[in-house]
């Protein structure tokens, strides 16, 4: 009967178009090979992820931490950002259209649909940035909880995995003026122990089933117990430096992820990591109920280092920039694979460009917009005293070439506190 | 301090402009959103998009399907197939691509191998319709563009899997329907707009695999 359906289903797809005729796991499996953690920012995402010689405030940690040297003052209190990918796909399948009218969803149902929204290969689901941080007198201290769930593959090929990372950062960074108003240099580090996990990859229809049976026992502990995951901690560190030059200017290098070193447990089973973090901070009982399985020697994972480079020009228009205040970034990221892959293709340069502008009107709302690899994006900002809003709708060409797979994202933070723009 | 509420206002003003829009909102946004999904670079003309798997698509659709001289039935080449399944695969991420397919495959079948082919091919797809008991003759068929051709092979070719499938083998049937996801994302994909929305009926088939397993 289920072929039956199949086929039925295949054939009426036919005549329509006829018609119009027209172990554990591998660990280096999902491990993204040249990503480290990296938060995601609403304001860098909607200027193309541009912006290592404008980023400020918490964004310096992450993009430049010689930026810490103009000694703002910024704290987050905290910052909350959500990011949800495909969010053009979700739409078009209908499901939040029917949530708005109060149509009754099968979960099932929605959970497939949902599925097909995601692309082959690795892909994103759903990012959420949790920060506290301050910045200050050259000094940055900074806190970062990151939850990511990954897709591999889409469809009933689903697979999903779930990452977290925590990472603390502090930064310094210091000016030396050599002539006031017209050259100066800046120089900051910035060093972020990083502690990472993530599950290996488990098969999403599989996990439809266990949260949709009714006689299924608790999924948690199934979950716990059935799936592997790997945790493990590096000490990363960023080093930068700005050259300010007058009307505005700034030229501006970054070392980013010198000793990306993880070093990497495996778990045969979630639950086992879990109880282990449990007893780590004290918890009393362990969550994980089941039978412990074993845990495999430490190994390494090395994510590689990277030299960015990026302009920046943020002209200062006296009073007049209490009304308008425009700023605009260009970033080259990863140079040398930029020109190692220049002496095959003269038109690589494209892949490693970021572009983007702000302008901030009215000191209080943020309009922007940027270009990466060519995908576009944009993005507004709210700054209300200690309550800043911003949202940033983009996309990313995630393929190896241009045009092989563009994936889209909406990124929305909240953040209480003051911003350090 | 006024510009302070002006902030304070702009919120529920541009709400108020979105929820006031007579129709459908989120069309509206969906639309929108594939508006700034264009890269700069490529409609620019700066960057080309890598078409290499849509020429090899293009080139494998005459080829992927004969008709045995001895035997006279279909034959389906298995190592074109899966490398043919892999290029769509890559050319299904890209909308840019997509659409130099179509392009592409909207050729009309032409010459006596193709020809032979899709008649062969119809046969056998009317024989599955037969199977399944559907004689709705608005269901009649022919297979005019390149498109149908590779359509109508891709759907044969899982006709033909059919017989060595388990109904209670969960991971077999799982396949399959991932199997048939893909066909018809290669309809969805290769047809022209306007064509019968095969959502809800793919989604409806899932779901009660779903279910038949809650049952058992």
């Amino acid at each position: 009967m289920k072929k039956k359906l199949i086929l039925s289903i295949l054939i009426v797809g036919l005549v329509a178009s006829s018609l119009f005729a027209t172990t554990f796991f591998e660990d280096e499996e999902f491990f993204y090979p040249d990503i480290t953690f990296s938060p995601i920012s609403a304001r860098t995402e909607a200027m193309g992820g541009a912006g290592l010689a404008t980023a400020a405030g918490a964004d310096a940690f992450f993009l430049n931490p010689a930026n810490l040297g103009s000694r703002r003052f910024s704290l987050n209190l905290p910052s909350v950002s959500v990011t949800i990918f495909n969010p053009k796909k979700i739409i078009d399948t209908g499901i939040p259209q029917d949530l708005v009218d109060g149509e009754e969803l099968d979960p099932a149902s929605a959970a497939l649909d949902f599925l097909t929204t995601l692309n082959r290969g690795k892909g994103d689901v759903l990012t959420t940035d949790i920060a506290t941080s301050f910045t200050g007198g050259g000094f940055g201290l900074g806190l970062q909880i990151q939850e990511q769930l990954h897709n591999y593959d889409k469809g009933t090929d689903t697979e999903l995995v779930a990452e977290i990372n925590v990472g603390a950062s502090v930064g310094f960074g210091f000016r030396l003026d050599f002539i006031p108003n017209t050259l100066s240099v800046d120089i900051g580090a910035t060093v972020r122990p990083t502690y990472k996990a993530y599950t290996e990859k488990i098969g999403a229809p599989g996990l439809i089933t266990l949260f949709t049976e009714e006689d299924a026992g608790d999924p948690a502990q199934e979950v716990m117990g059935e799936y592997a995951l790997a945790a493990g901690y590096a000490i990363p560190f960023d080093v930068g430096v700005n050259v300010n030059l007058p009307v505005g200017l700034r030229f501006s290098t970054v070392a980013r992820n010198l000793n990306g070193k993880y070093t990497m447990t495996q778990y045969e089973k979630v639950g086992d990591w879990i109880n282990e973090m449990g007893d780590t901070v004290g918890f009393g009982s362990d969550v994980y109920e089941g039978d412990p399985g074993t845990t495999s020697d430490e190994f390494e994972v090395t994510v590689p280092w990277s030299l960015d480079v990026g302009l920046g020009w943020v002209p200062e228009f006296g009073g007049f920039g209490k009304l308008l205040r425009p700023s605009f970034a260009l970033d080259f990221v990863d140079v040398v694979g930029m020109f190692e892959a220049m002496e095959t293709d003269e038109n690589a340069y494209w892949n490693h460009l970021r572009a983007g502008a702000e302008v901030k009107l009215f000191s209080m709302v943020d309009v922007r917009a940027g270009i990466n690899r060519g995908a576009l994006s944009i993005g507004v900002g709210l700054d209300l005293l200690v309550i800043h809003l911003d949202a940033s709708y983009y996309w990313r060409e995630k393929g190896v070439e241009i045009g092989d797979k563009p994936v889209d994202a909406l990124t929305i933070r909240f953040n209480l506190g003051v911003d350090g723009r | 301090m006024k510009r302070r509420k002006l902030a304070f206002l702009i919120v529920p003003i541009i709400l108020l402009a979105f929820v006031s829009c007579e129709g459908d909102i989120f069309g509206t946004i969906s639309d929108f959103m594939g508006q700034t999904g264009e890269n700069v670079l490529v409609s620019g003309g700066l960057v080309g998009v890598n078409t290499q798997q849509v020429d090899a698509v293009s080139q494998s659709v005459s080829t992927l399907a004969s008709v045995d001289e001895e035997t006279g039935e279909v034959t389906i080449t298995e190592e074109t197939m899966t490398q043919v399944k892999e290029d769509l695969k890559n050319v299904l991420d890209s909308p840019k691509k997509i659409e130099a397919l179509k392009t592409d495959l909207a050729k009309d079948i032409s010459g006596e191998s193709q020809t032979t082919t899709a008649g062969k091919l119809e046969t056998q797809l009317d024989g599955i319709k037969a199977d399944l008991g559907i004689d709705d003759a608005d269901l009649d068929f022919k297979i005019k563009t390149e498109a149908d051709l590779l359509v109508a092979t891709l759907i044969v070719d899982i006709a033909n899997n059919f017989g060595d499938l388990d109904e209670d083998d969960e991971d077999q049937l799982i396949a399959l329907a991932s199997e048939a996801l893909f066909v018809v994302e290669v309809i969805k994909a290769v047809s022209p707009t306007g064509m019968v929305d095969l959502d809800d009926a793919v989604n409806d088939l899932l779901t009660s695999f779903l279910n038949d397993q809650d049952e058992e």
